[in-house]
């Protein structure tokens, strides 16, 4: 039966100009929306109306915005603008936050944000803007908080990948400054369990930065995209298994998981050049011609890294890719940009043999572009072996805000009264009509 | 008796004696007899005799004559301090005896020179203006003397320019620039002309800019005039005024820079020729920079007048040297930025030349001359089209230039030019002929150059102009392809100046080519109409009309023989129209010839009488009406009279007994009678007439064109023909009074006629009383009924008529819109207020269809009532031309009065926004025309100009945002209005981001 | 100040050779001058909603595309920044350098506009900025449907990919043009555009 892409909603009131990128809450049922018009909107995902406004903090365009992770009690949302300057503001989730675990979301956030009007405007008071970070030289791009430590790292047109520790509440103090990068930077991500940074730039390349004895350096570099690369994104660290169950799989699918496990989660990556590629770590007993793609030999051997383009998802995008997202809990991808299309990807172990992927496709890739063959082409030759898996469309979405330019895609928890199962997700969707979506994906 | 009694007695009977009586106390005070003091006091009381202001005028003449018959050295230097103190206090004080004061204060000057203490004295502002008045007298009054002063004395030249230094009041200063010129001009300035000089320059630029409540009037123009004439007072200037001038040229101030080239140019009318040669070239290099790179166009024209002075200047000189010397080198220059052309630098030298060449027949000789044979040489040298066309570009300004001077100095001599007539006739006949159709600016180029070239006379010869004309007859009348440039339009234009300068190869060549071209008997589809609104269009030259309009009436007789298509007939009719209406008739003084209405206009009429038929075509029956307006109206009583009494008889027939067949006639009839003159026509006739016309409309079943010209003749005859003492009494005896009229009936028809009488009243405002009354009438019916018949036709009251005219001999009230306005519209804007809803829709159609045709001025005082009527009308369904127009009538408000419209903005701006888009509103019933969408958009991009931010900025994001629908409309003109509209909101500064 | 110009200078077109929509429409289109003849007024046996209305809507049904014309007619007002001229009569931008490409598939409405701008010299420094100048002009003035891309000719400039990989990317204009300065002068070059 065929996986369809249904819009869902429309967060209210919608922002009267552009609106760049749009980030679901840790644990709450909200999502923040980084807007052109210099404030953020935080919107309802249970009834998609608009709670409250951050506002007054930045003089030009918010460009992103990233929350604090494991902040129970407290939201802690950072946002990065034009104005080359971050923004840290905090709220009180209020005592029926307190001690909450997870599941619950929606019994605590029903008084956040089940009720609206009066309640709104208190909100707006509520976020307090906690602190600025200055120090980029012009606009800020992106910026993320590091899941397993206190770091928090932003990116700039200066071409510069800072880090930040928080020592204590409000105090960040810069402990790298990353220059590698000959173009602006516009996306920094963490590694969902190590503190390890992807970033990814105006110059076509990919950048990875981790601590080398006590000091932040590039550990990896991932170049292919013949444009800039707008997003990067690591897997999270199960996504081996949305695979399915391990049992009775072939030697050539038992060797690939083995590959996988040792590598760890895979990063994706979109670009300029209308690409979505994955990227995997190589196995270090293979030595692959690696010493030559790192200039800094002086380095020592095991901290350099070499990471291969894997995969290549299926071409539907027939303008610059901004945005791609990977799903913690099915795997899944979805991917957005200049034309409008929102793409559902899914990975699955590739048929072997003579039966090729064609019908397959026919059957699974529904509204998949005719134009566009829907199955990852083959590429790595890099490390031996063609992969074990492909990629296919499962859904499509054309027009996806009318005829405006899509800029953001991401994966949420569905909190709505539609919800039927505790896993189930939604798509959001972020465009230049200054409007945030909502879609469901139904198999 | 003391002295001064004395000299009164004598001063009118006996000058000399008087004279005496001076010197005599002169002597007593040289023997020091008489104490200067008792002298003075004694003058006293007839100095300040308030009565007799003559006599306080002889007593200074006393003191003068006294003065000046004492010898030097008596008077100690205090003494001469306090009379020149006193006489000074008298100027201020006392207007009589100005005279004797002035020749006082000169004897005392010829007693001692006055030292600096006393010019000191001078320049104490209070005493300024008077002495700056004492001095234009003298100089006024006695030239000899002082110029006599002058000459003796050696010291006096630098005191007199010293007086004043550093003067600032500009009243002193108009003076002493006017009295300056007097030694300037006259005096033998000898060493002194530098000081001279820079005592006036030292004021150069003016930069004076007049108090605001300047009681003097001042202006800055006034001194820089007067300064000017200074400037330019003196050839012995010369050496300091053209160094200081050219370098006060580099200024970057571009005032200064225009007063420099004003000033040159005084200086170069006035200072001798043989001056001016002097500084000729070096004049020339600095001006030709303000041309070949032009900062500001004025200055560039000033520049280019400098020139043409020199050149003027030098001409004047017997010898050539000088002239030549002057224009070698510029037509050097100018001959090499012709090698690049086109460039800047080549357009610029086209000026220069056409500049000079104005300058006499002399100049323009040389430059012909000078740089024909070079711009032709390039021109054959090179086969690129560009280059060419920068050829051209030159050379046409140069004939110009002979043009214009031929029409000031007739004969000037044009041997030079003629020389080359051949090559560019050539040229430019290939390239009209020959070069590829997308070189339009080249063929344009040739095309004007063409123009210029026949219009030079004599120049050309008889073959050589039949060769132009018949190369640009051709363009117009073959080159279809109108895919490049507008050629074919200039081509025409062209043709109509040549029709001006060649007429006679215009009869010869070109309108038998066009007779050719235009067929008897065209098929119905290919009416050849272009061509023959070119033909029309050459009647517009005095010089071919008649054989213009004879041919027509030919063509026209053959193709009515024919049976040729109606669509053709009238073409040729509109032709003849066209003819009559915009061309040049031959005239007997300043009226058309009444010849022409038995040639041209009365047979069409018979015509018209003859065919009997009902299915008359009424366009041409109305195009006959036009022509016939056309020659009779300027006509005098007499001429009419007799056209009229031979007219009566078919029209009193027609009258009578209405057959179908007449009834046609009525468009004729409207322009027919909108010619007549009032005191022809008999009150008896126009009654029948009008009760005829009225029943014909009243009836109906005619065609709408019909109808429609029957009631504007209504609308003719009641204002025009029907006297106001019996109007009403005419009206009734017609069926046209119009209470009646609407007593028992409502019908379209009726109203339709009421509103025409009401129409031809209102315009005429004799029958206040009576107009009042039927405006009443018609507002209160609005009331009745929900039908919008009436609402519409309130549009119809004040619509412009070409029938209803001065120039028709209407009486027309200057004051009747005010009059309208005056009555309908309070009532209207009350009844919109308290109207329900199905009712308010009538009142305000009504309204603005009152509202579209009244001036600004009048609407302006009453905008707080309208504004939110007109508001209402906005939500109007189905009413695009009411909307129209009251979004016409906020399109004048917001470039009036935006402010009064501040408090709706927000109301203003959601309505503007509906009626903009055909998207949201179609679904809502609501149709937005083109019309209505594009004006829409044409308000609201007003209102960031003239509302103030604060009012508007709130609204910019919404806008911008709404208006992006705009941009997608069907309509490239809506589109375009969209564009403007977003831009102008875009431009909305929402004051942030600050670095 | 000539002196310091990359082009001090250029040729110009003249204007009657540029291309417009006024010169490529066929006489027949247009009134003739006859029609001046007669002005139109509200007559009094006009029907109540006037004809002239009702043929206006009819007319509405058929549309006028916006095509390569129209986008130029918008962008050869432009102003270069450093001559009082338009980029029209500079040659900077020309009817032949502008492609619209239709939709490409039947579901999708995106239609995109293809400028190739050419700078006066192949070293004129301020080439960006006239890019950016026709981007936002194009930006502002065409429906959204529409994607815009500002791209300097092959050839015709040293930094060409440089500003090319620039112009394309949304961010930086985003903002560059929140940048005061810049858009100033952006504004200065629109100022001529009707």
């Amino acid at each position: 039966m065929p996986t369809t892409l249904t819009f869902l909603a429309t967060c209210t009131p919608p922002c009267n100009t552009r609106t760049w990128q749009s980030t679901p809450h840790p644990h709450l049922p909200i999502v923040a929306t980084a807007c052109s018009d210099k404030t953020v909107r935080i919107y309802s995902l249970q009834n998609f109306q608009q709670l409250s406004t951050i506002s007054g903090g930045h003089k030009r365009s918010i460009r992103s915005c990233a929350w604090k992770p494991n902040s129970l009690g407290e939201s802690v949302l950072a946002t990065g603008s034009f104005d080359s300057s971050a923004g840290i503001w905090r709220r009180w989730e209020g005592e029926n936050a307190a001690g909450t675990g997870k599941g619950q979301e929606v019994d605590f956030t029903a008084g956040l944000s089940g009720g609206n009007g009066a309640q709104d405007d208190e909100d707006d008071d509520e976020w307090r803007f906690a602190v600025v970070l200055d120090g980029h030289d012009s606009e800020i791009k992106s910026l993320a908080f590091a899941p397993t430590a206190p770091l928090l790292a932003t990116c700039s047109r200066d071409k510069s990948v800072w880090i930040w520790e928080e020592l204590e509440d409000d105090n960040f103090e810069t402990v790298a400054v990353l220059q590698e990068h000959e173009g602006d930077v516009k996306c920094v991500a963490w590694h969902p369990k190590e503190e390890l940074l992807a970033s990814a730039s105006y110059d076509d390349n990919i950048r990875l930065w981790r601590e080398d004895v006590d000091d932040w350096a590039c550990c990896a570099l991932m170049t292919g995209h013949e444009g800039t690369v707008w997003w990067v994104e690591f897997e999270d660290a199960n996504g081996i298994y949305t695979l399915g169950s391990q049992e009775n799989l072939n030697e050539e699918q038992q060797a690939y998981v083995a590959t996988r496990l040792e590598a760890g989660p895979r990063l994706i990556s979109c670009s300029d050049d209308t690409t979505i590629r994955i990227w995997r770590k190589a196995s270090k007993n293979k030595p692959a011609a690696s010493g030559a793609r790192m200039p800094s030999i002086w380095k020592n051997r095991d901290f350099e890294e070499e990471w291969l383009e894997e995969a290549r998802l299926p071409q539907v995008h027939e303008r610059p890719v901004y945005n791609v997202s990977w799903s913690r809990k099915t795997g899944r991808v979805v991917s957005t940009g200049s034309d409008g299309k929102i793409v559902v990807y899914e990975e699955r172990w590739r048929k072997d043999g003579a039966e090729k992927n064609e019908d397959v496709v026919m059957a699974e890739g529904t509204s998949a572009s005719e134009s566009s063959k829907s199955v990852t082409e083959e590429v790595n030759g890099q490390d031996g072996h063609r992969n074990a898996t492909e990629w296919i469309v499962v859904a499509e979405a054309e027009n996806a805000h009318d005829v405006f330019e899509v800029n953001h895609v991401v994966w949420a928890p569905r909190a709505d009264k539609g919800k039927t199962t505790d896993d189930e997700e939604v798509i959001i969707s972020t465009g230049d009509d200054g409007e945030v979506k909502i879609w469901t994906l139904s198999d | 008796m003391s002295d001064i009694q004395l000299y009164l007695l004598e001063a009118d009977k006996n000058a000399a004696e008087a004279k005496q009586i001076a010197a005599h106390s002169a002597s007593k005070l040289q023997d020091k007899s008489l104490k200067l003091i008792d002298l003075v006091t004694s003058l006293e009381p007839y100095l300040n005799n308030k009565e007799d202001g003559d006599q306080r005028a002889k007593s200074i003449g006393y003191v003068a004559d006294l003065l000046s018959a004492l010898p030097p050295k008596v008077l100690s230097l205090q003494e001469r301090h306090l009379l020149c103190d006193f006489l000074l206090g008298r100027l201020e004080g006392d207007v009589e005896g100005v005279g004797a004061t002035a020749r006082a204060l000169i004897a005392l000057e010829t007693l001692g020179k006055w030292d600096s203490e006393t010019v000191q004295k001078f320049k104490l502002q209070t005493e300024r203006l008077a002495v700056v008045q004492l001095v234009d007298l003298l100089l006024a009054k006695h030239r000899d003397s002082t110029r006599k002063l002058q000459t003796e004395d050696a010291e006096f030249m630098p005191a007199f320019i010293s007086y004043w230094e550093g003067e600032k009041d500009p009243r002193n200063l108009m003076i002493i620039f006017s009295l300056l010129q007097v030694p300037m001009t006259e005096w033998d300035m000898g060493s002194h002309a530098q000081d001279l000089f820079d005592s006036v320059f030292n004021y150069f630029p003016i930069t004076f800019k007049p108090p605001p409540d300047d009681p003097y009037g001042i202006t800055a123009q006034d001194l820089k005039d007067r300064l000017k004439a200074c400037i330019a007072a003196n050839s012995d200037f010369a050496p300091y005024a053209f160094p200081q001038l050219l370098d006060k040229l580099d200024s970057t101030s571009i005032n200064t820079k225009r007063d420099v080239l004003q000033a040159m140019q005084a200086c170069i009318t006035e200072y001798e020729a043989k001056t001016i040669n002097l500084y000729s070239v070096t004049l020339w290099d600095a001006l030709k920079f303000e041309i070949l790179n032009v900062q500001e166009e004025d200055l560039a024209e000033e520049a280019l007048r400098t020139l043409s002075l020199i050149g003027g200047k030098l001409a004047e000189l017997p010898e050539d040297g000088p002239l030549n010397a002057y224009l070698r080198p510029i037509i050097k220059e100018c001959n090499e930025h012709l090698e690049d052309a086109p460039t800047k630098q080549s357009e610029a030298s086209g000026r220069i030349l056409h500049a000079l060449a104005l300058s006499g027949p002399v100049v323009a000789d040389r430059v012909a001359k000078g740089v024909l044979p070079v711009l032709f040489a390039l021109y054959h040298g090179s086969e690129s089209i560009t280059k060419r066309r920068g050829l051209l570009e030159v050379f046409t300004p140069i004939v110009e230039a002979f043009v214009k001077l031929s029409q000031l100095l007739p004969g000037t001599k044009i041997t030079s030019l003629q020389a080359f007539a051949e090559d560019a006739l050539n040229a430019m006949v290939r390239a009209l002929v020959n070069a590829p159709k997308s070189e339009v600016s080249f063929r344009l180029a040739s095309l004007t150059g063409l123009t210029q070239l026949l219009a030079a006379p004599g120049v050309l010869n008889d073959k050589q102009i039949d060769r132009a004309v018949d190369t640009v007859t051709d363009v117009v009348l073959h080159e279809q392809v109108d895919g490049h440039g507008n050629i074919r339009a200039q081509a025409i234009k062209a043709l109509a100046s040549i029709a001006h300068s060649a007429p006679q190869s215009i009869r010869d060549r070109t309108i038998p080519a066009f007779m050719v071209e235009l067929p008897d008997l065209p098929e119905a589809n290919a009416v050849p109409s272009t061509k023959l609104e070119v033909f029309a269009q050459l009647a517009r030259e005095r010089q071919v009309f008649d054989t213009v309009v004879l041919r027509l009436k030919n063509k026209l007789n053959s193709a009515r023989r024919q049976q040729a298509p109606p669509a053709y007939t009238r073409a040729l009719l509109l032709s003849l129209l066209y003819a009559f209406t915009l061309g040049s008739p031959m005239e007997d003084d300043g009226v058309i010839l009444s010849s022409y209405y038995g040639d041209y206009a009365q047979p069409l009429i018979d015509d018209i009488v003859r065919q009997d038929r009902a299915d008359k075509d009424v366009a041409e029956v109305e195009i006959v009406g036009r022509i016939c307006n056309a020659i009779l109206r300027p006509q005098g009583v007499h001429f009419q009279a007799t056209v009229y009494h031979g007219d009566r008889e078919w029209m009193a027939r027609m009258v009578s007994n209405a057959t179908a067949s007449d009834v046609g006639t009525a468009p004729f009839l409207l322009y027919y009678y909108g010619a007549i003159r009032p005191e022809v026509v008999e009150a008896q006739d126009v009654m029948l007439l009008l009760k005829h016309q009225a029943s014909v409309a009243l009836h109906g079943g005619q065609s709408q064109r019909h109808t429609a010209s029957s009631l504007r003749l209504v609308s003719l005859l009641v204002n025009k023909f029907i006297n106001p003492k019996t109007m009403r009494s005419t009206l009734e005896d017609a069926g046209t009074e119009a209470e009646s009229l609407l007593q028992n009936t409502s019908s379209a028809q009726a109203l339709n006629v009421a509103f025409a009488v009401i129409k031809g009243l209102v315009l005429q405002g004799k029958s206040g009383t009576l107009t009042t009354k039927y405006l009443n009438i018609i507002l209160d019916h609005l009331s009745s009924t929900s039908d919008n018949t009436a609402p519409h036709l309130f549009s119809t009251l004040l619509a412009p008529d070409d029938i209803l005219t001065k120039e028709n001999h209407c009486p027309i009230s200057g004051l009747h819109k005010q009059k309208v306005f005056g009555q309908v519209i309070p009532k209207l804007t009350t009844a919109v207020r308290t109207a329900d809803t199905e009712k308010k829709a009538g009142y305000l159609v009504a309204l603005s269809g009152i509202l579209r045709w009244l001036p600004y001025s009048i609407i302006s005082p009453a905008l707080t009532d309208l504004i939110t009527a007109l508001l209402q009308t906005l939500d109007l369904h189905d009413e695009p031309v009411i909307k129209a127009s009251a979004l016409t009538v906020f399109e004048s408000i917001l470039m009036h009065d935006p402010q009064t419209l501040s408090t709706h903005a927000a109301s203003l701006i959601t309505r503007l926004l509906t009626s903009c888009t055909t998207a949201s509103t179609r679904s809502a019933g609501i149709r937005n025309t083109t019309e209505v969408r594009a004006k829409s958009l044409l308000c609201l991009a007003l209102l960031p100009r003239q509302l103030k931010a604060e009012t508007v900025v709130p609204f910019r994001r919404q806008v911008v945002k709404r208006l992006m629908g705009c941009l997608d409309d069907a309509k490239r003109n809506v589109r375009f209005e969209a564009v403007r509209c977003r831009t102008a909101w875009l431009g909305l500064d929402e004051g942030v981001d600050d670095e | 100040m000539e002196a310091d110009k990359d082009n001090a200078n250029p040729t110009i077109i003249n204007p009657s050779d540029l291309p417009s929509r006024r010169r490529s429409a066929p006489t027949a289109k247009r009134p003739g001058i006859f029609d001046a003849l007669a002005p139109a007024y509200p007559s009094l046996a006009d029907a109540p909603s006037p004809p002239e209305a009702l043929s206006d809507v009819s007319s509405d049904e058929e549309r006028e595309e916006i095509d390569e014309q129209e986008v130029y007619d918008l962008i050869s007002t432009i102003s270069d920044p450093e001559h009082p001229l338009s980029l029209g009569s500079l040659g900077v931008v020309t009817l032949d350098d502008i492609k619209i490409v239709r939709p490409t598939s039947p579901r999708s409405r995106i239609s995109t506009v293809t400028v190739l701008v050419t700078p006066t010299t192949s070293a004129c420094s301020l080439t960006t900025v006239i890019g950016l100048g026709v981007k936002v002009r194009l930006v502002n003035a065409l429906p959204p449907r529409f994607r815009i891309d500002v791209r300097i000719k092959e050839g015709t400039s040293k930094t060409a990919d440089e500003v090319n990989k620039q112009l394309g990317d949304k961010e930086r204009v985003a903002a560059a043009m929140e940048n005061r300065s810049l858009v100033s002068v952006v504004n200065n070059m629109l100022a001529t555009c009707e």
